[in-house]
Order: C-alpha cells, then sequence, then structure tokens
C-alpha cells in the first residue's frame, strides 16, 4: 500500500469539511474510522465516532441548523506510511439545535484541530482521533424559533 | 483498525505519587528518518526504517511520560521538559490560535514553571491509549488543574481548569527514547479563576 502523503492528508481534511459544511451525511461518517476517539470543541470528555455521528446528526445536519467553516493552514506530520496527524486553524459558524430543542448560534472565529488520519482495510483514510477546541471562550447567542 | 486501544483509569494528584521509572526498551537497533516534507511548510516525516528491527513501545512507558510530563508541570520534577518533545512537534495549546514549534510553547511554559511563588497541581482521568503502529502512541485524557501565582499587591492568582482534554502523541524515536510528537491541550469551558 502506497505511504501516505501531505497531500492526500490536505485532501482528506479538505472532503471532511466539505462533507460537514453540506450536511453530507453519509461523506462526514465515512471521513471517521467507527471507533475513532473525539473531543468536541465543547465536550468535557472524548466520545466514540458512533456517538459523536448522532450528536452532531441531531445539532448540525438538520433542516433548521447550518454548518460554514473557513480551514487555515494545514500542518501534516506523517508518522508513519499509513498514519499522519493534520493540525491547523478554523474559523466556523454554525447555528445547532440543542438538546432542549433552542437553536443557538455559535462563532468560533479561532478554532483548533487536530485529525489523526490512518489506512483502514480498505485503504480509505479515516479519522481515527479528532481534538477541537477554540482559543478564545465562545458564547452561543440564542436564536429565536421559527 | 489493527491498532490496540487499552484504557486505564487513572485517578493521581501529583505531588502524593511515586513516579515510575519509564522503562527504556531493549532493542536499539532501529533506525529512523526525519526530513523536511513537504514545499516548504511545517510538515514533518517521522517514518521509521522499514527494514530494520523495530522496537515496539509498552502501554507502561506512555503512562511514565504522561506522569513525567505532569510532575514537571507541577514542578514537582526537577525533569526537562523539552527532552519529553520530538524537535519536531507541534503543538496546540493554551491561547495559541494555530499550531506551534515546540521550542516557541515550551519556553513559555518553563517560564510559567519556574516562576518564584508559583504552586500547581493535576489530577488526571481515564488515560486512553491506542497504539496505531507499534512506535507511535496516542493518549487522550482529561485533566483538572490547579494553579497559583504571586499577583500585584500582595495578592494570589488562582487558576483552576476543571474541564481539560489532552491528546498526546507519541513517538518512539531511533535512540528508543519516547517522546511527544504532537500535543492538544484545551479546556471544554472557560478557567475559573478565584
Amino acid at each position: 500500500m502506497e505511504a501516505v502523503t501531505p497531500d492526500q492528508i490536505r485532501g482528506r481534511v479538505q472532503e471532511f469539511w466539505e462533507a460537514f459544511t453540506s450536511q453530507a451525511r453519509d461523506n462526514f461518517q465515512e471521513s471517521y474510522s467507527p471507533t475513532a476517539s473525539c473531543f468536541a470543541a465543547d465536550g468535557r470528555r472524548s466520545e466514540p465516532a458512533r456517538l459523536m455521528w448522532v450528536r452532531r446528526e441531531r445539532e448540525f445536519f438538520g433542516p433548521k441548523s447550518s454548518v460554514a467553516a473557513k480551514v487555515g493552514i494545514v500542518t501534516v506530520q506523517v508518522l508513519a506510511p499509513a498514519l499522519a496527524v493534520a493540525s491547523y486553524p478554523f474559523h466556523f459558524s454554525i447555528v445547532r439545535i440543542l438538546p432542549n430543542g433552542s437553536r443557538v448560534e455559535v462563532e468560533v472565529p479561532f478554532g483548533r484541530a487536530t485529525q489523526v488520519f490512518s489506512r483502514d482495510e480498505k485503504g480509505r483514510l479515516v479519522i481515527i482521533h479528532e481534538h477541537l477546541s477554540s482559543a478564545e471562550p465562545v458564547t452561543p447567542k440564542e436564536l429565536p424559533q421559527r | 483498525m489493527k491498532g490496540r486501544r487499552l484504557k486505564t483509569r487513572r485517578q493521581l494528584r501529583l505531588g502524593k505519587f511515586n513516579l515510575k521509572k519509564a522503562i527504556t526498551p531493549s532493542v536499539s537497533t532501529t533506525w529512523a528518518y526525519d526530513v523536511e516534507g513537504y514545499d516548504g511548510d511545517r510538515d514533518r516525516t517521522l517514518i521509521r526504517g522499514y527494514v530494520a528491527l523495530m522496537s515496539s513501545l509498552s502501554l507502561d512507558q506512555v503512562r511514565a511520560r504522561i506522569d513525567e510530563f505532569w510532575q514537571i508541570m507541577c514542578g514537582k520534577s526537577t525533569g526537562r521538559l523539552e527532552e519529553l518533545y520530538s524537535s519536531s512537534a507541534q503543538l496546540l495549546t493554551g491561547k495559541a490560535r494555530r499550531p506551534e514549534a515546540a521550542t516557541v510553547a515550551l519556553a513559555r511554559r518553563a517560564r510559567q514553571i519556574a516562576a518564584p511563588g508559583t504552586h500547581s497541581e493535576a489530577e488526571l482521568g481515564l488515560v486512553d491509549i491506542e497504539l496505531p503502529e507499534p512506535w507511535v502512541a496516542i493518549a487522550s485524557y482529561t485533566y483538572r488543574f490547579h494553579h497559583t501565582r504571586p499577583g500585584g499587591d500582595a495578592t494570589v492568582q488562582q487558576r483552576h481548569t476543571l474541564f481539560g482534554r489532552a491528546t498526546q502523541i507519541f513517538h518512539l524515536d531511533e535512540s528508543g527514547a519516547l517522546r511527544i510528537v504532537h500535543e492538544h491541550l484545551s479546556a471544554a469551558t472557560n478557567p475559573h479563576k478565584g
């Protein structure tokens, strides 16, 4: 199997954000290994990808939600022929649905991401660990119901 | 996935805890190369040689390194923080808005640790360690960090990170030392001051 290159990782990062912002559920889920561990930006502990999918689907992929992102320079560290780490800043603008049903607008101008990619059994590069955070405090703004 | 993942609960309060010595791998015939990667940016390639006999790291080594890291962070060890890191490490920490080279972030940290009158304590939560390759470990865990330092006018400034999250990626280098090649420390909520 060919060794992973920084360009391939950057391509996967771009595909990941395209899937997220276009709310393409299947492509988004296929970006992850089902056993991946993920720190959401506001999560107090890591959660497995399967759980994260359900939560993000409810919060971000509904008709009342929206996701926009602008990704900065992606730094890639290749650790093994089939393993690499991408880290980068991103600007994240979302409207999400909270568990209580309320809609909030969140602006994250200084988001930071670490994503560890590995090849799966089919040779696809998938995320096996993700850590998202914000460099600055974030204040969600509640939106009126519509 | 081919990697191994194990979890260990490690509730510890540094200072009441005896640091376990890291296990030095007995195999030293591995080699690695560290070359500039891609079009002049900060990419790094750290692929070990395919043909050489490879040593593998153990979960105990990773735990020992994490303990060592927090002992130093709490000023309870004379160890040097930079010795835990690869020279090509990338860090996302504090209020930094983008990944930084280890030298930049560690210089800032060393000043905070060495400042007179400071006191720090850390409590670690569940440590999740995955070994996606025999020489690479991904550790992720939560932590609490309590930091006190003298303020102006004889006051004391306290900062409590109650929902800290850590990702530390370790790499067994060519000398058999386990070093951090990537680190992301963050908090789920704003630190509590008081």
